[in-house]
């Protein structure tokens, strides 16, 4: 328990240098929030100076910064430049369709990375290694804008098996497909050597003396050895996935924290860039954790107070 | 797949109502922004948010998409010999839709709060002009006065920053509120805002009192319509050929070419009002300092073959400081520089600049070097590039980006730059051309060709204050002609709005200004 409460506190010296670290880059990018927020549309002067001084930004930048702390530490994260909302409200908005989004793309990319992975690694340098490490490669080097149209002119317009941007699950195939594509790659090949290494141990040699099947072997012998690096691969980019996949969600239209964080970004809507640097901190730092309670049932061996 | 359902045709017929078949159209429209903020008319200053604003809204007067005014909401109107008042008879048989009715009030309410700066206008508050108050004459008339003359006040009571908000529903859920779910008097009703993906409106069945100009009278055969905001180009006209979405707004010159060589889609083009897509010479520094050198630049630009090459007929090349579309256009605009390669060439001979051996003129030991840093569409700027090289110009294009430009505009540290504009108005000709709004440190203005002259200061308030249309006219023409004499302003092609829809659905009409487009004529194509 005390191994929580640590990480848990350890997390608040991160969150403040990261949240001082991007106040900061962003108060030296060019660019006035007034005049981004008007998107260069017609507006007097006087319209332009009362939305400085509602948004605050006629104070000097120590005050501001003092003051943005000060109501964050009261939980108080503001109101976007751009939307005049509450920050955390527009975060909780998008985080349903971020979700759905991660967790599609998961699955896809956990099956079809661990598929691709094993058949490479029990034969290795064999046909079925050499193409499911081709596929691997494709994987992780085309682009998803790329993979994305494709999907769409072949199975959208052309097919129509599923739709481009309709509603619920079908919708959320292709885009799932395009996020799993780029997952599976990274993971099969470190699901492949992973097992090589594994399969050359005595353990595997004397399972397989005791003549059980390679089916049981594989899974239930060399895979579990073989899950620690690739738990860990997936935990940073889970962590990805859920601040947001910006591209696929612009090729598909989804709406989700990645349009988000590249609207607040471009609009310099400080108050929000924070709130979701503060939540993509916060996730990373949770999903650690979990990757950490993770690798102690993957294998007994490792305590977490050890470790720690 | 959505379909298109014709169900309660004999229902309407027989209850004697609307003079057209009702139907339960359902359509999707595709569109390209996703950073929505509001979609009250009296803050927004987005052509996107007012994409919805179109719909759910009516104003006193109604403009049809060459921007001539009819009655709207208001049945009449006097304008009082000063010019400093304009009285209005309004419909008294409409309500908004919170069941609230549409009366004198409701007007007042609504351009009181336009000023009030609690609320936050970033568009109404300046199209509304030097307003001062509005008088409540009985239930159905109002007064609204100017503290000076203000000749573009009609316009602006047609403009779509200006309609009439409930005032019940504003007091109600309050300023931040009203600009998520809106209350309007207009065809359509506002059902739900699913942030960064799409607006769902529904059809007011009550809606009987459409300006007369339009086809039909009574409520939409749209008994449903959508907003999905697509940002990718690509996705757009995939989903349109997917059937997903029935219309879809910017779709690529390409694909225009296209769906207009086949018969299952049907494009339109609105050419929008306000400035055309153009470039401002940077009159401050560099090579641009000589009106010679500014005007060679502009005979060296080869618009027609600009505008068929990169928008395949789409786009018409543009002429003067406002589109064609715009009130008060110029037409002598559309003589003025020519392209014109050996007067290019003999203008820079007179300047000065000597063609050197590498095709670039220099002069004093400088070459002819403009730097553009490029915003939007990088690839005109590089046909532009092009053109002129051949009169011995070298250009710089940067491709960069807002917040970039921005730092360049303060910095004056530019030649010349892109610039347009959507505005019903030819007051918008103040924005880039007054002298007082050239960029000072902290105040980010749009004169950036840096252009300072008294005269034309001077014609500009006159154009905006004058009283009678033809007075307006006749300084806005001075207006533009003195800017095309100076050689400060590059026009380039018409800033056009491209539509396809699907053949199945007729009665897709542009709103004034040819960028946003209406559904309540929307109906079953023959």
């Amino acid at each position: 328990m005390t191994y929580f409460l640590r990480r848990i506190l350890g997390m608040v010296p991160v969150l403040l240098v990261t949240w001082t670290l991007v106040f900061v880059v962003l108060e030296i990018i060019p660019g006035d929030p007034v005049n981004l927020m008007l998107a260069g549309r017609p507006a007097s002067e006087e319209v332009r100076e009362r939305e400085r001084k509602r948004l605050g930004l006629d104070k000097p930048v120590h005050v501001r910064y003092v003051s943005f702390l000060g109501r964050a530490l009261k939980g108080d994260l503001g109101e976007s430049f751009q939307t005049r909302e509450p920050v955390t409200k527009m975060i909780l908005d998008q985080l349903r369709p971020t979700l759905e989004l991660s967790l599609g793309g998961f699955i896809v990319g956990v099956t079809l990375g661990v598929i691709l992975g094993v058949l490479a690694g029990i034969r290795p340098n064999s046909w079925l290694d050499t193409s499911s490490m081709f596929v691997a490669l494709l994987g992780v080097s085309l682009p998803s804008f790329w993979t994305g149209m494709l999907l769409i002119f072949v199975f959208g317009s052309t097919l129509r098996w599923v739709p481009i941007v309709g509603e619920g699950i079908p919708a959320l195939i292709l885009p799932s497909i395009t996020v799993g594509l780029f997952l599976s790659g990274g993971l099969a090949r470190l699901i492949r050597s992973s097992i090589l290494e594994v399969m050359g141990q005595d353990y595997i040699r004397t399972a397989r003396a005791k003549g059980l099947s390679q089916w049981v072997v594989v899974m239930k012998h060399a895979m579990r050895n073989a899950l620690i690096p690739p738990v860990t691969l997936l935990g940073v980019q889970f962590g990805l996935l859920i601040t947001g996949a910006v591209i696929t969600e612009t090729v598909f239209a989804r709406p989700g924290l990645g349009q988000l964080l590249l609207q607040s970004v471009l609009n310099k809507d400080i108050p929000l860039v924070q709130a979701l640097v503060v939540y993509a901190t916060g996730a990373y730092i949770i999903l650690n954790l979990l990757v950490d309670l993770l690798y102690g049932i993957i294998d007994p061996r490792i305590k977490l107070e050890q470790a720690s | 797949m959505r379909k298109l359902v014709l169900a309660t045709a004999v229902a309407g017929l027989l209850a004697g109502g609307p003079a057209v078949q009702a139907s339960d159209l359902e359509i999707v429209l595709a569109e390209d922004r996703v950073d929505h903020r509001t979609f009250d008319p009296r803050v927004t200053q987005s052509r996107h948010e007012e994409q919805v604003i179109v719909q759910i809204f009516d104003q006193l007067l109604s403009a049809d998409e060459n921007g001539n005014r009819h009655p709207g909401l208001a049945k009449s109107w006097q304008v009082s010999d000063d010019k400093l008042s304009y009285t209005f008879q309004l419909r008294d048989d409409v309500t908004f839709h919170d069941g609230t009715p549409f009366n004198a009030e409701a007007v007042k309410f609504t351009f009181d709060t336009i000023v009030d700066p609690e609320l936050g206008s970033q568009g109404a508050v300046d199209i509304i002009g030097p307003y001062a108050s509005t008088e409540v004459l009985g239930e159905h008339e109002v007064r609204v006065n100017y503290s000076r003359p203000y000749g573009a006040a009609l316009g602006a009571f047609a403009e779509t920053e200006l309609s009439i908000v409930s005032p019940t529903a504003v007091k109600e859920k309050g300023n931040n509120g009203f600009a998520q779910s809106p209350v309007g008097t207009g065809p359509f009703k506002f059902v739900s805002w699913e942030k960064g993906k799409q607006i769902d409106l529904e059809r007011n069945d009550d809606y009987n009192w459409a300006p007369a100009w339009m086809s039909h009278q009574g409520p939409s055969q749209v008994s449903r319509a959508t907003v999905r905001f697509i940002p990718d180009a690509s996705t757009r006209v995939a989903a349109l050929e997917a059937g997903e979405v029935e219309a879809s707004e910017l779709v690529p010159a390409l694909d225009m070419r296209r769906f207009a060589a086949g018969d299952e889609f049907t494009t339109m083009v609105g050419n929008a009002a306000g400035l055309p897509f153009a470039a401002l010479f940077n009159t401050s520094r560099g090579v641009f300092v000589d009106k010679a050198v500014r005007q060679a630049f502009m005979h060296a630009v080869d618009r027609p073959t600009l505008a068929a090459n990169l928008f395949f007929g789409f786009a018409d090349p543009a002429y003067g400081p406002i589109s064609a579309s715009t009130p008060s256009y110029w037409s002598g605009n559309d003589a003025y520089y020519p392209f014109d390669l050996d007067k290019a060439n003999a203008l820079l001979d007179e300047a000065g600049w000597k063609m050197g051996d590498d095709g670039i003129r220099h002069k004093d030991g400088q070459p002819l070097s403009v730097y553009f840093p490029a915003l939007l569409e990088p690839d005109t700027a590089v046909a532009v590039q092009a053109d002129v090289r051949r009169v011995g110009f070298d250009v710089n294009v940067e491709n960069v980006m807002k917040a970039r430009q921005d730092e360049l505009i303060f910095a004056n540290g530019y030649d010349m730059l892109v610039i347009r504009w959507v505005s019903n108005d030819p007051g918008v000709l103040s924005i880039p051309f007054h002298s007082r709004n050239i960029v000072e440190p902290g105040k980010f203005k749009f004169n950036w060709a840096r252009y300072a002259d008294a005269g034309m200061d001077q014609m500009l308030e006159d154009a905006e204050s004058a009283a009678t249309a033809e007075a307006r006219d006749e300084l806005y023409a001075a207006i533009q002609k003195q800017i095309m004499d100076e050689g400060i302003f590059l026009p380039i092609h018409n800033q056009v709005q491209t539509i396809a829809h699907t053949s199945e659905l007729t009665g897709f009409r542009l709103a004034a200004g040819q960028w946003q487009v209406r559904f309540y004529e929307v109906k079953k194509a023959e």
